[in-house]
């Protein structure tokens, strides 16, 4: 019966994962995503979830591609957030947005300058290096995250992704 | 209320003081920016020339040397008197390397201390300076190739100094040679023949005649049949110029003349010949000291020389071999036209040969000396070498050539008892000359003679001069073609006065062609039939094709003008090129107390780029405690939130400041408007973090040690004056220094940046150093990086100049804050470059990919 390994084993050390400080734009950060290839043992992937710093290195936050996009995204396409519901909720037919491509893509362009940090999430958790691999699991499935920044005495050191946890259970089940 | 004024008071006075105290301190920083930059422009200049498309002499490295020598002298004396004498060991190095740089000069430097006399088995081509190349090479051939060399020693450069001081020589001969009007061959003879006179007549020092005399009783000891040879091995001789056959070597020397020979070989230094050379080279007679080889004769059935390149036509991938029967003194004087086999270099395999009627040969005498005996009729037009001796020499040869990593032009012999003997190994100077492209239709001209071999390829037209000794040599006139029936000795006198030489004995090989192609005269050696011409006949000698037309042929001589490399192939590009070495690289680099060391001074640059780093701590250091950031600081308003403090150190800016701010328009420092502009541009890049996410900001991802995230700090100041900024920008973990000067004065100006630290993995830093030096190289910046510490330097610029550089610095400045963090790939940090080029307004290079 092989052991379950424990978060350290399985974690993707901080220097060899993207991250930006938080006033770099969204296009510096498409960029990020784009083109850093992770390679993960001979997986290889491009990121889903950079990490966002401070000045002083301290982790602030994360941002994922659906953050970006919806950063990215006209006025009046973008659905308000639970913290700011308005009085009356209309949905927009997205199909409103062929009518002028370029205009759009220009909106695009410049909604691309915005600062990452107005669309990155805060982090919620952390788990430690010594974590068991269930503990990961717990974490993410119950607050719906697909990656956790891994932390030892208060420092972080790596994060972890649910596709390695993915793997790592596959390896014990099949 | 008094009390504060008077603590007010009593602090103006401090600041008062201070300020003096910098403003002098200033004083000697601004000499020393002046020296390092005027050394630096003549280091620049040097380099500009050894790339070869500049015309320069001896004289001219000589000067520069000269200049650069007042520079650091007075630049080290500048940071003695700034730091109070701490930097002597400074000096010290410099001196060091200093005289390395003499060392390279031929001869230049003092002689250092020896024995009088050294076996060759002692020596190594490291003792060059003590016993000349030719000794030096025959002992490295020896003891670290085991090549067979014959038994011998050295007469070292320190028995040279005793023999001249004993007899105070050396003025009596400064002094006559300074009156020799190097243009005047009379002179020459005249002069010569004086100082030789004296020096012959001079007395050998008892402890100098007993080492010699011993010496040469232990190799007849150990070699008791042999019979003794003493060459001159001058030092200088054979490296950078080749002197070729400029001074005596004499045969067959019994025991009782070795005093005489000595005397004989010193004396050789001022026949007409060797005089001219070194005067023509301008090189000082009192640094070429003479050594002396004494080496048991090879008594020679077959002697020659062995090129391992062809001198004349590079690109072709063979060896040439020049043989006679018996010594090989007749061939290197041209008094014989020797045989000659072109080798591959690849396989050994005979290319061609071309073998000529040797009518004598010089054999050693048994009395002493050397003697002319005619060969033997069905002997004359043999090989006078054997395919497998052949085979074995050019073997001998290109390890010879691996082994110095250079062309060697090798002198041989092989004794009657057919073992091969190497004489004398040197480098072969090559003459890498493109053919002409110029078309020329020599149908149109009369051919008068043709045949020989090319010597030095050009053409040169004029009336023939016929010279057969050195005694016609006064009256040759200028731009004359010069027609020998062999080479002799003093020919060289004449070399840069004809516009080409022809003889018609003689080889590729010959001393006197080694000279010709060093002074570069069009010469064809082995042409028959010059009975022909008549002294005044208007001719063309067409040395690359090996024909003589009539009369003058401008055309030709313009078609044939090979355009030379210039210097690749000559003496004086090589002291150049080695010089520098030890002059323009830079290996400071990197920040801190580990690096900066006198010890890591390797050259000259390093020396300059030492002082001026000390010189800017003695400076600054004082004035960047904080408490004086109070006194005489300022702080800059600005809409970036740098927290910035400005100090004047050329005036006092109180009453600019009363509320202890100045604004960005008040800023009258020329290179802090422009960087500060390029600042501007960009703007800030950030917005102030979003308060919601302050809570997390407990945790670190950083890789620094504790007390490295100590060295966080957003505190930054500029030092500042009319003319010049030194800004230490600190933001974040990462701290950059600039300085620079922007002033009328366009040989002062300069920027200068240090670049070091960041708070990502080194990987990351480093991904950071290469992106900006990528960025800055294209924007005009000198570049040296180290790991994650970059110096970059531009000078000798306008204002205008130095102002958009500093603005397009300001503007990478703030492009790359902190962007250290960001280049987790080698992709990331290319997209990085462009993005930051395309924002600059420069194209990326052709060849380039995002």
């Amino acid at each position: 019966m092989p052991e379950i390994k424990r978060v350290e084993e399985i974690m993707i050390p901080l220097n060899k994962y993207p991250h930006i400080p938080y006033w770099f734009t969204l296009r510096q950060t498409i960029a990020e995503m784009e083109k850093s290839e992770l390679d993960i043992n001979g997986r290889k992937s491009l990121p889903r979830v950079v990490l966002v710093f401070d000045e002083k290195y301290r982790l602030m936050g994360t941002v994922r591609r659906r953050d970006i996009m919806r950063g990215l995204e006209p006025e009046f396409l973008s659905s308000p957030s639970q913290q700011q519901s308005k009085w009356f909720n209309i949905q927009v037919d997205p199909n409103l947005m062929e009518l002028s491509f370029d205009k759009v893509v220009i909106g695009i362009r410049e909604r691309a300058e915005r600062p990452v940090s107005e669309v990155m999430l805060p982090i919620v958790r952390t788990i430690d290096a010594g974590d068991h691999l269930m503990k990961v699991i717990y974490e993410m499935v119950s607050n719906d995250l697909s990656l956790v920044p891994v932390t030892r005495e208060g420092r972080v050191i790596g994060v972890i992704r649910s596709v390695d946890v993915f793997h790592e259970i596959a390896t014990l089940i099949l | 209320m008094n009390w504060l004024k008077s603590l007010f008071l009593s602090r103006r006075r401090f600041s008062d003081e201070l300020i003096k105290s910098i403003q002098e301190k200033f004083e000697h920083f601004l000499k020393i920016l002046d020296c390092n930059y005027r050394v630096l422009k003549i280091i620049s200049d040097m380099e500009e020339k050894s790339q070869g498309e500049y015309l320069f002499d001896m004289s001219y490295i000589q000067n520069s040397r000269t200049e650069i020598n007042e520079g650091m002298e007075q630049l080290i004396a500048e940071l003695n008197i700034l730091s109070g004498d701490r930097y002597r060991a400074l000096r010290d190095r410099y001196r060091e390397i200093n005289h390395e740089l003499d060392m390279l000069m031929a001869g230049g430097a003092a002689i250092e201390k020896d024995d009088y006399v050294v076996p060759f088995d002692m020596l190594g081509r490291e003792r060059a300076f003590s016993v000349g190349s030719k000794n030096a090479q025959l002992g490295e051939l020896k003891t670290n190739l085991g090549l067979p060399v014959p038994d011998g020693f050295a007469i070292s450069a320190w028995a040279y100094k005793r023999f001249v001081e004993a007899n105070y020589l050396q003025e009596k001969i400064t002094d006559k040679l300074s009156r020799i009007d190097i243009k005047s061959y009379s002179d020459l003879v005249a002069i010569g023949n004086e100082i030789r006179a004296m020096v012959m007549a001079s007395e050998i020092p008892s402890d100098l005649s007993d080492a010699i005399a011993a010496a040469f009783v232990e190799l007849k000891k150990r070699n008791p049949s042999a019979k003794i040879a003493m060459r001159s091995s001058a030092i200088g001789e054979d490296t950078l110029f080749s002197f070729a056959g400029q001074y005596q070597s004499l045969l067959n020397v019994p025991p009782e003349k070795a005093l005489d020979g000595y005397r004989s070989i010193i004396a050789s230094k001022f026949t007409p010949q060797a005089i001219y050379y070194y005067l023509s080279h301008s090189l000082a007679e009192s640094n070429l000291a003479m050594s002396v080889g004494c080496t048991v004769m090879i008594d020679a059935a077959a002697a020659g020389v062995i090129y391992t390149r062809d001198p004349v036509n590079s690109e072709s991938d063979t060896i040439l071999v020049s043989s006679i029967f018996g010594l090989g003194k007749y061939l290197v004087d041209g008094t014989l036209t020797p045989d000659t086999f072109l080798l591959s270099r690849n396989d050994g395999r005979i290319v061609r040969s071309q073998i000529s009627t040797k009518a004598v040969c010089l054999r050693m005498s048994p009395d002493g000396g050397t003697v002319e005996e005619p060969v033997p009729a069905e002997r004359q037009n043999l090989p006078s070498l054997q395919d497998a001796q052949l085979k074995r020499i050019a073997e001998y040869a290109l390890k010879i050539e691996n082994h110095y990593r250079t062309p060697q032009d090798i002198e041989w012999a092989i004794g009657t008892n057919g073992q091969i003997y190497i004489l004398q190994s040197r480098p072969l100077q090559i003459l890498r000359s493109k053919p002409t492209t110029r078309p020329v239709d020599i149908n149109l001209f009369r051919q008068l003679a043709s045949g020989g071999m090319t010597v030095c390829p050009g053409a040169g037209a004029g009336p023939v001069y016929k010279a057969s000794s050195a005694s016609d040599l006064a009256a040759v006139p200028d731009g004359s073609v010069l027609m020998a029936a062999h080479p002799f000795p003093g020919l060289i006198t004449i070399m840069e006065k004809v516009s080409a030489i022809v003889t018609s004995v003689g080889s590729l090989a010959s001393h006197m062609a080694t000279l010709a192609r060093e002074y570069r005269v069009p010469t064809i050696a082995g042409m028959q039939n010059l009975e022909r011409f008549g002294n005044g006949d208007l001719v063309t000698v067409d040395a690359t094709e090996c024909v003589i037309y009539a009369d003058i042929q401008n055309d030709l001589v313009e078609a044939r003008k090979p355009e030379f490399d210039f210097f690749e192939d000559i003496g004086i590009f090589l002291i150049l090129r080695q010089m520098l070495d030890r002059i323009a690289p830079l290996n400071l680099i990197g920040r801190g107390d580990t690096v900066f060391k006198p010890e890591n001074c390797r050259t000259l640059h390093d020396i300059t780029r030492f002082a001026h780093q000390k010189a800017m701590e003695e400076m600054f250091s004082r004035i960047l405690r904080i408490d004086n950031q109070n006194y005489l600081g300022v702080t800059l308003k600005s809409k970036i939130p740098l927290k910035l403090t400005i100090i004047y150190i050329d005036r006092d800016i109180s009453q600019m400041a009363p509320k202890g701010f100045i604004t960005e328009e008040q800023i009258d420092s020329a290179p802090m408007r422009s960087f500060w502009a390029g600042v501007m541009k960009v703007g800030w890049p950030s917005a102030p973090p979003p308060v919601d996410f302050k809570g997390f900001a407990g945790v670190l991802g950083t890789t620094l040690s504790r007390s490295e995230e100590a060295g966080f700090s957003e505190n930054s100041f500029a030092i500042l004056s009319r003319n010049y900024m030194l800004l230490s920008l600190r933001m974040g973990f990462h701290f950059s220094t600039i300085e620079a000067m922007c002033s009328e004065e366009i040989s002062k100006n300069y920027i200068r940046m240090h670049f070091k630290d960041g708070g990502a993995s080194l990987d990351r830093r480093i991904r950071r150093i290469r992106l900006i030096t990528e960025v800055l190289s294209r924007v005009g910046f000198e570049c040296h990086s180290r790991a994650d510490f970059l110096d970059t330097v531009v000078s000798y610029l306008d204002c205008d100049m130095i102002a958009s550089l500093l603005y397009q610095l300001g503007r990478v400045t703030i492009l790359t804050k902190q962007l250290d963090m960001a280049l987790s790939s080698d992709e990331v940090t290319l997209w990085y470059t462009h993005d930051i080029l395309k924002k600059l307004g420069i194209e990326p290079q052709s060849g380039e990919t995002k």
